[in-house]
């Protein structure tokens, strides 16, 4: 788990607005507005393969690994995916620091 | 007219429950409506039942004394029930496997302890697919021939067919009706929730699942929600005959060869090929057709490969309506309903379009291979 304390990263309201922008546009209910405490199915009426087309969305445009079924199960509103993109996006971003070092090293 | 009976119906709210509930106030019968968290009885339809029809009555079967308070319970064990017609379960698949436990075997063990404490005739509510995953004929006689049983769900059933067998032996007495994958209306093709069977067709009708591991000589058995009420109904009516036997609620036989063929007259539709399961890899899937494949279909895939058929004697012996008898109609019937609701045919918008209206794809986007290309998914078909 990557710790949420500390100062936010500086990507973390551009995060916020692209993931509002993504779940609001693949909403079956389109017309919701959003907040953090906004409900995937019981406010946005998601179902359970509208949300792994949603994943799939988050994956793509934010260019994560493979979202875990394990951690998107447990994520019920807009804010738990903000929070799950965050993190997501930070180990994406150590994982490439990580290889670029062991690319450097081994010159 | 039959005698007035009174008559005990948990999981009222659910789709089978809801049409049993519906038949027997509509016969006259003096229903209470065991629910869970719905507060009104459904039908199918999508009408609710006259309020003042039925006695809804908050409860939990997960609960000793159906969670219900002290004086309702015994109410209801000592006033004397004439008949509890047990629907209550939970029949998604997926879930954790205490779920199952609490519900299905929990659950009806509750409902035995009430059957046995009023003295009331129990009808219970299985699924014909108790017999796992055995190939060929299934007979309603049968219950624990050391089968596989695939997944929770079943062997969660398989459980609570058991608790039932054992009370009947301690005096219980108990009818039990095994319907197979509920779907919609006979004539109508009309059903309330779409669930298991209803999201396979969707994903492969929609090609997000374009190759499925299994054979196409498997068979699945639909069976007409409307026609699995109509049996609970008449076991309820005639308990007298049908106590201590098993009845086969299922319908019409299809084998994936049926499928696919009635799934190709409709132009819109993807239609999936089934490879030998030896010869299919997950892991080559495109990312895309994989998620799809690892959160749903492998749910699903131990009944792509069963050759299973279900003999129907003693329902056949005792009930007056008798099942479709063309499979591939009925499921035509079945498939244009869906596309008369929009839940088959249209499919919104995906992830790609959508980020590229966001203007979201780009530098950042993680390259997904074979996305878009047709032949990029009929990796695991060459084997066919």
């Amino acid at each position: 788990m990557t710790s949420s304390t500390g100062t936010s990263s500086p990507n973390e309201d551009e995060t916020r607005s692209k993931v509002y922008a993504v779940v609001g546009a693949m909403a079956p209910a389109g017309d919701a507005t959003l907040a953090d405490d906004t409900r995937l199915i019981a406010d946005l009426a998601y179902d359970s393969l509208r949300l792994i087309e949603l994943t799939l969305a988050l994956e793509e445009g934010f260019g994560l690994g493979e979202l875990a079924q394990e951690r998107t199960a447990t994520v019920t509103t807009l804010g738990d995916i903000v929070r799950l993109v965050t993190e997501a996006r930070r180990e994406t971003e150590a994982q490439r620091e990580t290889e670029a070092r062991q690319a450097g090293a081994g010159r | 007219m039959t005698e007035r009976l009174r008559i005990l119906v948990t999981g009222a709210a659910g789709l089978v429950g809801a049409e049993a509930t519906a038949r027997l106030v509509a016969a006259g019968h003096q229903v209470t409506a065991l629910v869970h968290n719905q507060t009104a009885v459904i039908r199918n339809d999508g009408t609710p039942l006259e309020p003042d029809a039925v006695t809804c009555l908050p409860g939990d079967v997960t609960k000793p004394r159906l969670g219900l308070p002290e004086a309702a319970y015994q109410a209801l064990a000592a006033d004397g029930l004439d008949r509890i017609v047990h629907c209550a379960a939970i029949t998604d698949f997926g879930l954790p496997d205490e779920v199952y436990q609490a519900v299905n075997v929990d659950g009806t063990a509750h409902v035995l302890e009430l059957a046995r404490a009023g003295g009331a005739p129990l009808v219970h509510v299985g699924t014909a697919y108790v017999c796992g995953e055995r190939d060929g004929l299934i007979r309603e006689s049968e219950l624990d021939e050391g089968q596989r049983l695939a997944n929770a769900y079943e062997d969660s059933k398989f459980r609570a067919e058991a608790l039932v067998h054992k009370a009947q032996a301690d005096g219980v007495r108990a009818a039990i009706i095994r319907p197979s994958i509920v779907v919609g209306d006979e004539r109508t093709g009309v059903v309330r929730d779409y669930k298991n069977i209803y999201v396979v067709l969707k994903l492969a009708t929609e090609g997000k699942v374009r190759s499925i591991p299994g054979q196409y000589e498997a068979r699945l058995d639909l069976v007409p929600v409307d026609y699995v009420a109509d049996i609970i109904t008449e076991v309820t009516h005639r308990f007298e005959e049908a106590a201590g036997r098993t009845f086969h609620a299922v319908g019409a036989p299809l084998t994936l060869r049926d499928f696919s063929d009635v799934m190709a007259e409709y132009p819109p539709f993807h239609v999936p090929r089934f490879v030998p399961p030896t010869s299919f890899d997950a892991q080559r899937l495109p990312r895309r057709e994989r998620a799809y494949y690892e959160r749903v279909m492998t749910l699903y895939e131990s009944y792509f490969r069963r050759r299973t058929r279900f003999d129907d004697s003693h329902t056949a012996d005792l009930a007056t309506r008798r099942p479709p008898v063309d499979g591939q109609d009925f499921l035509r019937t079945l498939i244009d309903h869906c596309l008369e609701t929009g839940y088959l045919g249209a499919p919104p918008v995906d992830a790609t379009e959508v980020l590229a209206r966001l203007n979201m794809t780009g530098p950042g986007a993680t390259p997904t291979a074979n996305r878009t290309s047709p032949t990029g998914s009929d990796v695991n078909g060459a084997g066919r």
